[in-house]
């Protein structure tokens, strides 16, 4: 089975810690990519520089505060690529605004989900959402 | 400013007439008003003294050979729109009159009546200055409640910012401490074990507080207005305790609830909060019963949440209501101390007041009172 590459945007360096202990525990071989600002998610997925060359991911994490380029900047930008479209987009952030949600799925992100207190539970929402997109859902074969 | 004070009225006359000037001052001094006065005859004159002079009052003939009244009236209305202008006139005619009442000229003044010259200004300056307090009072009204919306929208901002930033930080304090209380566990030592367990309860604690601490302060927010089957909204707030209804067995009574005008959300939260405590604080080996009933007083509710439980001594009356403030540990009873702060910020929303009597070992009942908004024909609901 080929190894699932997600790309995690993400500029907490201890959510970053936090994911990738989730995902190491996956049943699914998962290789997860960190992109720690906007500018730079989108150089790597557009592959620019030094990113030519690497994996188009199967699945984009996305925070919404980001510095500089927001994440809802980030999504608006990806969902108007007609390549990068078709990846979908979890997003995972820790506001809880209605305002934010709204915006989030108006620009066509695939859903959009509260980073929940506690590893344990932040565990289970990760175990959650590898058996839905890579075992319940199809994805395209690219 | 008018006869009875010291001030002296200062008033611009415009009048060409010297005989109608004479009566007029004539009839001025014999009403016994003390005032000082200039006469004018012409538009630049009679602009230029509004602007030097500033007049308490105008007085004003009707037609002159090159101006009039209605001119130096609106002219008035430019320069200063306040001022008392009574138009003196021999011949104005009614239309006349009324058109000028309704452009704003304070009153008219025949000539044949010229001794009601003083009442009628009296009469003029004071409706003038009660205006003017009116409009002061008024103006600081408005003044007051734009600062307010702008305090408490800040505050609101203020409570939502704050509460929202201090998560994530607090995310990974908690988050971390977990991964060290798993995967740590047999290489530490039960003291560090220990230690570790009250960081992880410190920070999970910190969480609730914050949750709800946003909770408080969005009961501010939306506030809407429609009739509200009590009934209704204690059976959603029974379901809502389901847990703990299972859990103590209590038996709830709730007949003759009344249909009333108020926020829905906050009826549910503040019927939540009360029977969610009345169940929390059962005595150990007892079967909570609440009983809660409703009787119209005038024109508010008096609903009263009663139990058998443990009771809170009177000393503590004002203690409870207070955010955050618990009058057991924490260990005893869980819960961060906000219910009854939020039950009593809903109930004074609502025009209403809290309170209650207790016996403690016995029981205590929660009284509180709901002011809907006017009319409405409230009945008790069909249940």
């Amino acid at each position: 089975m080929k190894p699932i590459n997600i790309l995690l945007v993400e500029d907490n360096p201890g959510d970053v810690l936090l994911a990738q202990i989730a995902f190491e525990k996956s049943r699914f071989d998962v290789n997860v990519q960190v992109a720690t600002d906007g500018e730079e998610a989108l150089e790597f997925l557009f592959k620019k520089g030094r990113f030519a060359g690497t994996n188009t991911p199967d699945l984009i994490l996305l925070d919404l505060n980001l510095p500089a380029k927001s994440g809802s900047e980030v999504l608006a930008d990806l969902k108007s690529d007609e390549r990068l479209k078709v990846i979908p987009v979890i997003i995972l952030t820790t506001s809880q605004a209605e305002w934010d949600i709204i915006q989030c799925y108006k620009l066509h992100a695939n859903c959009f989900v509260n980073k929940p207190f506690g590893f344990d539970s932040f565990d289970a929402v990760v175990t959650c959402i590898e058996d839905f997109w890579f075992n319940i859902v199809r994805l395209p074969a690219n | 400013m008018d006869a009875a004070s010291n001030h002296s009225v200062r008033i611009l006359i415009l009048e060409h007439e010297p005989d109608d000037i004479e009566l007029l001052q004539y009839e001025l001094k014999k009403g016994g008003l003390h005032y000082s006065s200039e006469v004018v005859q012409e538009r630049e004159t009679f602009t230029q003294a509004l602007k030097d002079f500033k007049p308490d009052i105008v007085l004003s003939d009707y037609a002159l050979p090159d101006f009039d009244g209605a001119s130096a009236f609106y002219i008035k209305k430019e320069i200063s729109p306040d001022t008392p202008f009574i138009i003196v006139s021999g011949t104005i005619g009614d239309e006349n009159a009324v058109e000028l009442i309704k452009a704003g000229v304070t009153d008219y003044l025949l000539k044949e009546k010229l001794f009601m010259v003083v009442p009628k200004i009296d009469r003029a300056l004071k409706e003038s200055r009660e205006h003017r307090e009116k409009k002061a009072q008024e103006e600081q009204l408005a003044s007051y409640a734009r600062e307010l919306e702008r305090s408490n929208k800040e505050l609101e901002e203020f409570a939502y910012l704050a509460s929202h930033d201090l998560q994530e930080p607090l995310r990974m304090v908690g988050s971390f401490l977990q991964l060290l209380q798993q995967r740590y566990q047999d290489r530490l030592d039960g003291q560090a074990n220990e230690y570790i367990y009250y960081a992880v309860e410190g920070a999970a604690r910190m969480k609730r507080l914050i949750n709800d601490l946003l909770n408080y302060s969005r009961t501010k927010r939306e506030w809407l207005i429609e009739q509200v089957d009590i009934t209704c909204t204690v059976r959603d707030a029974l379901q809502n305790l389901a847990a703990s209804v299972n859990e103590s067995g209590a038996v709830v009574h709730y007949e003759n609830m009344p249909v009333l005008a108020a926020d829905p959300g906050q009826m549910l939260q503040l019927f939540q909060n009360l029977i969610g405590n009345a169940i929390k604080f059962r005595k150990k080996d007892g079967k909570p019963v609440i009983n809660i009933s409703a009787s119209k007083m005038n024109a508010s509710w008096l609903f009263a949440v009663e139990d058998n439980g443990i009771g809170i001594h009177q000393q503590y009356s004002d203690k409870i209501f207070v955010i955050f403030k618990k009058l057991h540990g924490k260990e005893r009873y869980e819960g961060t101390g906000i219910g009854l702060a939020i039950a009593k910020k809903i109930v004074e929303r609502h025009g209403g007041k809290i309170w209650f009597e207790s016996l403690p070992g016995q029981g205590t009942t929660f009284y509180f009172t709901l002011n809907p908004p006017i009319n409405e024909t409230d009945q008790y609901s069909a249940g």
